[in-house]
């Protein structure tokens, strides 16, 4: 079989492709055109065996190769195969990339007669692309190294790379095939129709892409989430893909959060605050001018004996406000860096209940309450702070009568084998049930602010102090039927 | 002789010393200790002996001040919603006052003598 049954000879001579034909079964150069020549060195290998033309292929495989094809018959067909060769004038052989086809030769009787060796050089196009690989490689490299979760998707918006993090993220979803954008996804269901929306408008219109979403982590806890991307671009301004970046920012959202509520419950808590203490300045202001403009005009009968005690005990009363809200801040404000002090001693919780009671008869009288219902069990002793325990009966006391709508309150105090307790029981507007977890909040009240007025701090500085106590404040209530506040202290801490 | 004027005011301390204050000035003085009270002593009154003006706290039980407000204003006796309105008002300052119902006269607490005097000279007409 002749050359030209395989090919002209003008393409031979002209081809960009290398030609060659090798016989025998130790392969000589029988023809070769110019190509071939050239990315062989152009040495003179007409007639000398391959190994002989070209030394520097022992042990690159070729040979074998070529033996194999011989005896087998079976044309071989190699992409970018490695093949290290002389150029020509050097010693140091040069690394070439080709893409080649052997094929076995026959006779008439199907004998074996050499190897037609057909090919192309694609070095440049091989080297160009482990270039791009290498960079490629690279740059996942570095977004692997990269704190936040990031990926790859290509035009049409399919995710083609998830980085590290994203897995570290995920965990147990390793593989690609596991997270697709549109089966798998591990968005918040309330964000997930957001983030399509936004995707699938970036990935029309190349718009950089960035939303605030909640992704869900491998044990299902939701985080929030900045998800960015931007579209890469090739020199024509086509978008080739798109680079992305999910940034956890949950905790910036929840001090936010945190920040925003307690900004709002400091402004609320002020502005109650300046209400409160601007009361009972104007009584007393009202009062002062009152009394001056009576002098001015000669109104002698407002300073009669009995008017004058009236308007102190009026003014007194205002003090004793204004010093109960100072005193509340104070309180709130040393909660706060947990420097609410007590003073422990040994008091008879007994006499103190029955002695404070009896000392608040003028603020059921003048609220139209009925006396209260005392029931006190005698000689309760226990180791408490004296004037704090009696702050937190006055705050329960002082409670039932603004939200007992003036019918029968009682106090008891009873002795368990664990405890001791002691209930303030009242019948009025009582405290709606979801409302009943947020009371012993700071600056809460279960009604609207615009009814009653008060700081909202007694419960929460009460609680605190039952703490301090190592007791408890609950709570028990009915909506129109009354609430029982329990202060509960251990008996551990009694020395009865 | 003045106009009777009228105070509706849940703090027991601030409303005996707005009826001295007024007292003192020889005005007539109603009052009622919330809305639902002061609305039904209204009711039941003479149209000639209705006050002149009614001085409101915002902050009350049983029904706000701003509630009180509306009910006076929408009331379907044109002697009684055409009564002077004041706010005393210990919420905020000047600048941060809270939107009413209905726009009305407003003394900020705490209120001296003459604030009070003032306004009532103006608005308790007939």
């Amino acid at each position: 079989m002749s050359l030209s049954h395989l090919i002209s000879e003008e393409v031979f001579e002209k081809s960009p492709a290398f030609i060659a034909v090798l016989l025998g079964d130790n392969f000589v150069f029988n023809k070769v055109n110019p190509r071939y020549l050239e990315i062989t060195g152009n040495r003179d290998i007409i007639g000398k065996p391959v190994m002989e033309a070209l030394p520097e292929l022992e042990g690159q495989g070729f040979l074998e190769l070529l033996q194999k094809v011989y005896t087998t018959g079976e044309t071989f067909e190699g992409k970018e195969i490695p093949a290290q060769l002389l150029a020509a004038g050097s010693t140091e052989p040069r690394k070439l990339f080709l893409n080649f086809i052997y094929q076995r030769l026959t006779d008439e009787y199907s004998n074996p007669i050499g190897i037609y060796v057909f090919g192309v050089d694609v070095t440049d196009q091989v080297k160009a692309r482990i270039l791009i690989e290498e960079s490629e490689n690279q740059f996942r490299q570095f977004m692997d190294t990269m704190p936040q979760m990031a990926f790859i998707a290509n035009q049409t918006g399919d995710i083609t790379y998830f980085n590290k993090p994203w897995y570290e993220y995920t965990k147990g979803i390793e593989g690609t095939e596991g997270w697709g954008w549109k089966d798998q996804p591990i968005h918040h269901p309330d964000d997930l129709d957001l983030a399509i929306k936004r995707w699938t408008h970036s990935v029309k219109t190349g718009e950089p892409y960035e939303i605030e979403y909640r992704l869900r982590r491998y044990d299902g806890v939701y985080r929030w989430h900045l998800g960015r991307a931007t579209a890469m671009r090739d020199k024509d301004g086509h978008i080739t893909r798109w680079i992305g970046t999910n940034t956890d920012i949950h905790d910036n959202k929840e001090i936010e959060a945190r920040l925003s509520e307690s900004v709002k419950s400091r402004d609320e808590f002020l502005s109650i605050a300046s209400h409160e203490l601007k009361t009972p300045l104007t009584t007393l202001r009202l009062q002062n001018q009152i009394f001056k403009r009576a002098a001015l005009k000669g109104h002698t009968n407002i300073f009669e004996k009995q008017n004058v005690i009236d308007m102190v005990d009026q003014n007194e009363r205002q003090v004793i406000r204004l010093t109960r809200l100072v005193d509340d801040m104070l309180d709130v404000s040393r909660i706060r860096f947990n420097k609410l002090t007590t003073k422990i001693e040994n008091v008879d919780l007994s006499a103190l209940v029955n002695d404070f009671m009896n000392r608040m008869k003028p603020q059921f009288e003048q609220k139209k309450y009925q006396a209260p219902i005392l029931d006190i069990e005698e000689n309760i002793s226990c180791s408490i702070d004296r004037l704090r325990i009696e702050q937190v009966l006055s705050n329960l006391v002082t409670n039932a009568i603004r939200y007992g709508n003036q019918k029968q309150i009682s106090v008891s105090l009873k002795r368990t084998d664990t405890e001791i307790k002691l209930s303030v029981t009242d019948h009025g507007i009582g405290i709606n049930p979801e409302n009943i977890t947020r009371i012993f909040d700071k600056f809460e009240r279960a009604i609207d602010a615009n009814e009653v007025s008060g700081l909202g701090l007694g419960l929460y500085i009460s609680k605190k102090i039952m703490e301090e106590h190592h007791g408890d404040l609950t709570v028990q209530s009915w909506p129109d039927e009354g609430s029982i506040f329990t202060v509960h202290l251990p008996t551990g801490a009694t020395n009865a | 002789m003045h106009k009777p004027v009228m105070v509706v005011e849940d703090d027991m301390d601030i409303r005996s010393n707005f009826i001295a204050a007024l007292k003192l000035e020889d005005y007539p003085v109603y009052s009622a200790v919330n809305g639902v009270e002061a609305l039904r002593l209204l009711e039941s009154l003479e149209t000639s002996a209705l006050p002149g003006c009614i001085i409101i706290d915002l902050m009350m039980p049983e029904m706000n001040g701003k509630e009180f407000i509306k009910k006076i204003k929408e009331h379907v006796n044109k002697d009684i919603s055409s009564i002077n309105l004041v706010v005393a008002t210990a919420k905020g300052n000047s600048e941060t006052q809270e939107p009413l119902p209905y726009e009305v006269e407003r003394l900020q607490k705490p209120l001296g003598l003459d604030d009070l005097y003032d306004v009532v000279e103006r608005l308790n007409r007939d």
